[in-house]
């Protein structure tokens, strides 16, 4: 039990302040778990201040109306146009939540295998993916890589970028570290924005900031070449060899 | 690393957490509550879409602060999650979806938002978003009974002064000097008697059906 803790998390809420994370027992997690319902009952409690709705809203028009990216966003449009093809709606299904579960399904690889290779209690160091029996995949033409700095490319296990920088070729995943939302690339700012929870990375992986307590993971990295006009990164054998 | 959860864990949208506690629901009440009554219950929000995200988001705000709100139990918290859900809703929603889908798609996202947000503050999930909550937030229904009933059952099983003590802090919001005051004890008493009678409302609580 601590009861110090546990007071300064109800006094933080009693002041309707953010309280500070701790590692709680199970009793520590029922007295805040009474505490909330306790709040949640007081009279008016549930209503949003008008300056609160007032600034989200800004917040969210200038997120919305003036993003200008090289678009890895068809990606996320077909996937969610598919999801949301399901006519029949169901409880279950709806709850499911579409869109972004078919994205992340489509990506769950790229994430496992870099999870994997990560040791429990680590720093987190940037992953370079080098398989071992892997194979190279053509992802764009030379001319595409040339017409723009970044190019989103997405093959059956890995969604990514090809950042070219005066002519010398990067290839980055485009899959957020967190918790695996697809990243936008942002060409004003240099950089790839993550839409879920606002992290962002440099055009070489390297994390540029994000909001979690804890650290977030850079970017794994692609082996990429040219092979003729082609421009191809190299893969892990697919998922289902 | 609790805040960079691997996708096999959690992934941002549990495909079947909870459809699982749907079934599990659906068994334990009538057989009668079929998917069909779900549709029809569903389809009575109407089918037509918003014209915008800003039409969706005037629409659905101020629920799902008070959803929130309800689970974390502070303003704080309460804005930057319904901040962070809308963030990362409103950008892969097709505005040709349909209300209920889109609320759906909103209290999915807020489900993990929430569960997310316990894994970095205290590792365990004091809250959550059971099936009949997002059911009630897609159907704009009121809860059966709701939070305030709740807290008044738990209350009305404690002794005066916990029970005194908890409503001034809690529920009139009182800085804990005044709700001292109004008690007639010393600021110290009022603060340890508050903590045994938060810890004496946990055990109620328990008991007490949700």
């Amino acid at each position: 039990m601590k009861p110090g803790r546990v007071a300064s998390f109800v006094n933080a809420l009693l002041r309707n302040r953010s309280p500070r994370a701790f590692d709680p027992d199970s009793e520590d997690a029922e007295a805040i778990r009474a505490a909330i319902e306790l709040r949640a009952a007081q009279p008016g409690a549930a209503e949003p201040t008008d300056d609160f709705i007032r600034e989200l809203q800004g917040r969210l028009r200038e997120r919305f109306e003036s993003t200008s990216t090289v678009d890895a966003g068809d990606l996320s449009e077909h996937q969610t146009t598919e999801a949301f093809a399901h006519r029949t709606l169901t409880r279950r299904r709806m709850l499911e939540g579409a869109g972004i579960a078919a994205a992340a399904a489509a990506l769950g690889v790229i994430g496992d295998r870099v999870l994997e290779h990560a040791p429990a209690n680590r720093e987190l160091s940037q992953q370079a993916l080098v398989p071992d029996n892997g194979h190279w995949v053509t992802v764009a033409s030379g001319d595409q890589v040339a017409a723009s700095r970044l190019t989103a490319f997405k093959t059956e296990d890995v969604v990514g970028f090809i950042v070219n920088e005066a002519g010398i070729l990067r290839a980055t995943s485009g899959v957020c570290t967190h918790q695996g939302c697809l990243l936008k690339a942002n060409e004003a700012a240099s950089r790839f924005d993550c839409p879920c929870h606002g992290a962002a990375f440099a055009l070489d992986g390297r994390v540029l900031f994000h909001q979690f307590k804890g650290q977030l993971a850079p970017l794994p990295t692609l082996e990429v070449r040219r092979a003729g006009n082609d421009v191809q990164v190299l893969l892990p054998p697919p998922k289902s060899a | 690393m609790a805040e960079c959860a691997p996708p096999e864990e959690t992934p941002p949208f549990s495909l079947g957490a909870l459809g699982h506690d749907a079934d599990r629901n659906t068994a334990a009440r009538s057989g009668s509550h079929t998917d069909g009554d779900t549709i029809r219950r569903l389809n009575s929000v109407g089918s037509e879409a918003y014209p915008d995200w800003e039409a969706i988001y005037l629409d659905n705000v101020k629920r799902l602060y008070g959803l929130m709100y309800s689970r974390v139990g502070n303003r704080s918290d309460a804005e930057d999650l319904t901040s962070e859900i809308f963030m990362a809703a409103l950008r892969p929603l097709r505005t040709t979806a349909s209300k209920p889908e889109v609320r759906a798609y909103l209290v999915a996202t807020a489900r993990t938002t929430l569960a997310a947000y316990w894994r970095r503050k205290l590792g365990v999930e004091i809250t959550s978003i059971d099936v009949d909550s997002a059911i009630q937030f897609i159907d704009e229904t009121p809860p059966d009974k709701d939070s305030t009933d709740r807290a008044e059952a738990v209350l009305s099983q404690l002794p005066d002064r916990y029970r005194r003590i908890l409503e001034l802090r809690f529920l009139q919001s009182l800085p804990l000097r005044e709700a001292a005051n109004e008690m007639g004890v010393s600021v110290g008493n009022a603060k340890v008697l508050q903590h045994r009678a938060l810890r004496l409302a946990a055990q109620v609580a328990k008991d007490v059906v949700p």
